[in-house]
């Protein structure tokens, strides 16, 4: 296998004992890659509610962590032999309702999507793929009327 | 992560302090249990969140809904990037964020 220097891989055991192991993983790439704040947060949020559907819903026995760093966006790949699932295709909660009737579902995957410049997932080699890719840019600044 | 309980009177605050993950959630739900007897109000102060995950928003979710019932919740001090992740949840609607 050719490694290459703007990629990290991680393989782990989906216990719940990955999701710490998941998090160290990401600091270090951040620090090392020079990652921006605003980025390495949504990294860590981003593999944090992705890893958890693997490690509690998913029964899978392995799984493997990507990161792909590049000048303008940072790439977070998972893989797991567990169940088939795309976590595009879970329903999304209803935002308009209430506390009272909110759901409690949903929400991760909710964050993941929105946070996310691109999502792609494809289910081969008898494996989960699941590809997400975030953009290093600073948010875009709220425009006000003093900026016209 | 911990937790600080400042009781003025009928209102309770609690200064949650540092992650809010699926591991810490829990001692903030414990937390939660332990006061909302004793209070009216309950004051969030996020002040030294430094993060938080669905884990996290679903305890919130679940105070919000018990304090309703009650005297109501307030969430305090936001920083940019927790904000970020209560408009993208919608959870700027549901919570009262001062």
């Amino acid at each position: 296998m050719v490694s290459h220097e703007n990629e990290r891989r991680f393989s782990i055991v989906p216990d719940k004992e990955a999701l710490a192991a998941v998090s160290d993983f990401l600091d270090s790439c951040v620090e090392d890659y020079g990652i921006p704040l605003r980025a390495g947060y949504t990294l860590k949020v981003v593999a944090d509610e992705i890893m958890s559907n693997i490690v509690y819903y998913s029964g899978a026995k392995s799984a493997e962590i990507l990161l792909q760093n590049d000048a303008d966006k940072v790439t977070l790949g998972f893989m797991d032999d567990g169940v088939p699932y795309n976590p595009m295709e879970a329903e999304e909660p209803d935002l308009t309702t209430g506390a009272e009737e909110r759901s409690l579902g949903g929400l991760g995957l909710l964050m993941v999507k929105k946070m996310a410049e691109q999502i792609q997932y494809e289910y081969a080699d008898r494996k989960n793929q699941l590809k997400v890719v975030l953009s290093k840019a600073a948010k875009k600044k709220k425009l006000s009327l003093e900026d016209f | 992560m911990n937790v600080e309980k400042v009781c003025n009177g009928n209102e309770m605050t609690l200064c949650v302090n540092g992650r809010l993950d699926t591991t810490t959630a829990p001692s903030l739900e414990t937390a939660v249990m332990e006061v909302v007897a004793g209070c009216e109000s309950l004051v969030l102060d996020l002040a030294g969140l430094e993060y938080i995950s669905s884990a996290g928003l679903r305890v919130i979710l679940k105070t919000q809904k018990i304090m309703m019932s009650k005297g109501g919740m307030k969430v305090q001090h936001v920083n940019e990037t927790i904000m970020e992740i209560f408009e993208i949840t919608g959870f700027t609607d549901i919570l009262t964020i001062i």
